[in-house]
């Protein structure tokens, strides 16, 4: 309770106001705010179609907004001239396919974008990708392709080569969805270990032990709006909107 | 022993023709001099040597070891008369019992009565004896037939001496030199084929003699094996140039500005949509209308490499455009841009899924090397044309298509397991636990990219193109050897220019 506390008098990472996105005539979201501070971890849940990735996917401009405004620490990212790369740098993003570069190997998956995008020396690169694959439990498999390793290897992959571009922010869409049950343990083990270590995460899960024992605050939403939100206590244990009593029961 | 005498006095006379020999040739001339002035005068000069085949084959050559008639012929000095000419033909000359000599005199345009021995041709060797000794500024011609030559370095070259009235012996001056093509394994092959009883049972079945003649295969694949060699210098200087040019025609027609994107699509589709063979033909006769003239080769390799690029774009293009949508948001997410993207993660995955379309391009655009020989570039197919034309039999066709098959069979099988092992392992999402699903997967991403690029499909328009080409350009030189139309068609291009 009072870490929660804490959390919420910490600077805000992510603030996202009035947020709009249509994708033709299919308006996806409708308007949504949404604030997040340093070293909260917020997880969102609602029906599929709901609008969780398409959210997601505009805080890192994957997709473009349609109206409304985003910030990224201090910076409107949705501002008409912004670097979307210099951006993108410091959000990190862990998909449900993994995206791994099929041609390279573990190591150079995490190595590549801290020499192309953040000019690290081939050297420092290369220790960073070390530390985070043992971060990750995977420092006995640097040197084997994606294809050598099994799902939620290549999960924890993925997310150590985000965590080596020193994100400010982890985006999780649904990162273990496309896993076997036996592998999904492990991806969710390093989540929780970074989650400890204080990093700043939005989560979209269907975990919902994940999201009881690790989010500060979670986040229903449908049809485009966030329709409840609060602590996994308020909204597993006492929930308020008959959606959510719906999509809970559902789940459970 | 004769011999060797004979071979010092060869040698000898070989010896006049170089510069170190010319002082003691002088010295020697002027202690001639000294002894017999009135004979030296006008010594015999020999004008004119000449060699052709005995049996009319194929063209003028002189071949090495076939039945050959020699003509060689002098003039004797103003003082002097001769009544022996012994004549020396270079080691490994070989006469018959076939062979001999005639013997022609000439006075100005008179014929003259030559009173001599029949001459004996033996161990290359032939001895003139005259009766009557030919008088001064006689013209004497010697024809020799059924002399079976050597092909030295240089050529084959007539020595020997005669003999004056006076008894005094001269070494003959060399005669020029003829020109010997050297005798291949091939000929004698083809010279052991035409004794044996099978090929000529063979040979007796018109469609076997017409198609697979088997002295015409032993005789095609030396000869065209330089066609093959230039087919393939066409196409491997061809290709290589087409691939960056087709990469970026392939960037810019995936790129964000209209105006380049829209002049690839452009280029591309007009390439794409008219045969190669009208292209050829408008580079060929276009560039000389312009004033510009360059070499054949270089043309048909800049055309072949335009063309090709075309097809390689949009080979490029699909294999991009294949990639999932993951890896660029994936390299997105981790702030790379566009160029970084393309480069280190877009272009090195497409590379590994284009290598066996690109290797189908290729051996498209190897056998579509064939039609430059409609403009009368030398390359394979023009090499089998100009040999049907002179034998009138089609084999020396198949023998080319064995060419053409030697490169594409190899290049096919290597497509196949290029595929299969594409298929086998290209799972970029989805681990071991899956890997019969991502075999799958490979699978039906494989048969995603090549739909458009793949022979079958998109390259159709190309095949046909060539379809309807190639018996423009063959059928006539077939039944009428001597009427080729696209050959006398280049000429025309040559003279505009
Ligand atoms: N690029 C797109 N173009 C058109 N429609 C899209 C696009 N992306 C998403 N949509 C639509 O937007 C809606 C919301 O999609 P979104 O992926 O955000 O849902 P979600 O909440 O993540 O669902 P899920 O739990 O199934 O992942 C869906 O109806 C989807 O079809
Ligand atoms: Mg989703």
């Amino acid at each position: 309770m009072t870490e929660t506390m804490d959390k919420s008098q910490t600077p805000v990472v992510v603030r996202i106001e009035n947020l709009v996105k249509s994708f033709g005539d299919l308006e996806v979201l409708k308007g949504v705010d949404l604030e997040v501070h340093r070293g909260e971890v917020v997880v969102v849940l609602g029906p599929s179609g709901s609008g969780k990735s398409t959210m997601l996917r505009c805080i890192n401009l994957l997709e473009k907004p349609t109206a409304g405004r985003i910030f990224f620490e201090d910076q409107e990212i949705t501002a008409p001239k912004t670097d979307v790369n210099k951006v993108r740098e410091h959000i990190g993003m862990v998909f449900q396919s993994f995206n791994l570069f099929p041609h390279l190997s573990a190591k150079k998956n995490v190595m590549l974008a801290q020499v192309k995008v953040l000019k690290r020396s081939k050297e420092e690169a290369e220790r960073v990708a070390i530390a985070q694959l043992e971060r990750v439990g995977l420092g006995d498999r640097l040197d084997y392709l994606p294809s050598q390793l099994s799902g939620g290897q290549q999960q924890r992959v993925a997310i150590a080569r985000a965590l080596a571009m020193d994100p400010h922010v982890m985006l999780f869409d649904e990162a273990t969805s496309a896993l076997d049950p036996e592998l999904v343990r492990g991806v969710l083990d390093v989540m929780r270990e970074m989650a400890r270590a204080g990093m700043t995460m939005i989560v979209v899960t269907h975990e919902m032990g994940f999201a009881r024992d690790v989010a500060d605050r979670v986040i229903f939403m449908d049809g485009g709006y966030i329709v409840e939100q609060g602590t996994p206590q308020e909204i597993f244990d006492h929930p308020q909107n008959e959606r959510t009593k719906d999509f809970l029961g559902h789940i459970s | 022993m004769k011999k060797s005498d004979r071979a010092q006095r060869a040698t000898a006379a070989n010896e006049r023709l170089t510069l170190r020999d010319i002082l003691p040739k002088a010295f020697s001339l002027m202690l001639a001099f000294a002894l017999m002035a009135p004979c030296l005068a006008g010594a015999i000069t020999v004008d004119n040597t000449t060699a052709r085949p005995t049996q009319t084959t194929v063209g003028n050559s002189v071949y090495a070891g076939d039945p050959t008639r020699v003509t060689w012929e002098c003039v004797v000095g103003e003082n002097e008369e001769v009544s022996s000419i012994f004549l020396q033909y270079p080691e490994g000359t070989v006469f018959s019992n076939e062979s001999y000599a005639r013997l022609t005199a000439l006075d100005g345009l008179d014929r003259l009565e030559v009173d001599a021995v029949d001459p004996i041709m033996a161990d290359g060797t032939v001895r003139i004896e005259f009766k009557t000794p030919l008088a001064p500024g006689t013209r004497l011609r010697v024809e020799m037939y059924f002399v079976a030559l050597p092909a030295p370095a240089g050529g084959v070259v007539i020595t020997g001496s005669y003999t004056t009235r006076s008894g005094a012996v001269q070494d003959l001056p060399a005669s020029p030199a003829i020109e010997v093509v050297g005798k291949s394994s091939a000929d004698a092959m083809v010279a052991w084929l035409d004794e044996q009883p099978w090929v000529e049972k063979w040979n007796s079945v018109p469609f076997l003699r017409t198609f697979f003649k088997p002295q015409l295969i032993v005789a095609s694949f030396p000869s065209l094996f330089k066609g093959w060699l230039r087919a393939m210098a066409l196409v491997l200087i061809g290709f290589p140039l087409a691939i960056p040019l087709g990469l970026v025609l392939a960037l810019l027609k995936i790129g964000k500005f209209k105006l380049t994107k829209g002049l690839a699509s452009l280029y591309v589709n007009v390439v794409r949509g008219t045969p190669l063979f009208l292209q050829i033909y408008i580079a060929f006769f276009g560039l000389p209308l312009m004033g510009i003239t360059a070499n054949n080769y270089v043309v048909g390799v800049i055309v072949l490499a335009m063309n090709s690029s075309a097809y390689l774009c949009e080979i490029f293009r699909a294999g991009i455009q294949s990639i999932h949508k993951g890896q660029f948001e994936a390299a997105a997410s981790l702030g790379m841009n566009g160029a970084q993207t393309m480069f280190n993660v877009i272009i090195p995955q497409t590379v590994r899924r284009v290598i066996p379309t690109m290797t189908s391009e290729f051996i498209l655009l190897y056998k579509d090397t064939s039609l430059l020989s409609a403009v009368g570039v030398m390359e394979l197919m023009m090499f089998g044309k100009s040999l049907v034309a002179n034998t009138g039999n089609i084999t020396p066709y198949i023998v080319a298509a064995c060419y053409y098959l030697l490169v594409t069979l190899p290049l096919i099988k290597l497509v196949n397991v290029l595929e299969a092992r594409l298929s086998g392992t290209d799972g970029g999402s989805g681990g071991k636990t899956k890997a019969k699903k991502a075999r799958k997967s490979g699978k039906k991403l494989l048969s995603a990219i090549s739909p458009v690029p793949l022979p079958g499909d998109a390259n159709v328009a190309q095949d046909a193109a060539q379809a309807t080409a190639e018996p423009e350009v063959a059928a006539p030189a077939v039944w009428r050897p001597d009427a080729e139309p696209d050959l006398s068609l280049t000429d025309a291009g040559h003279e505009m220019s």
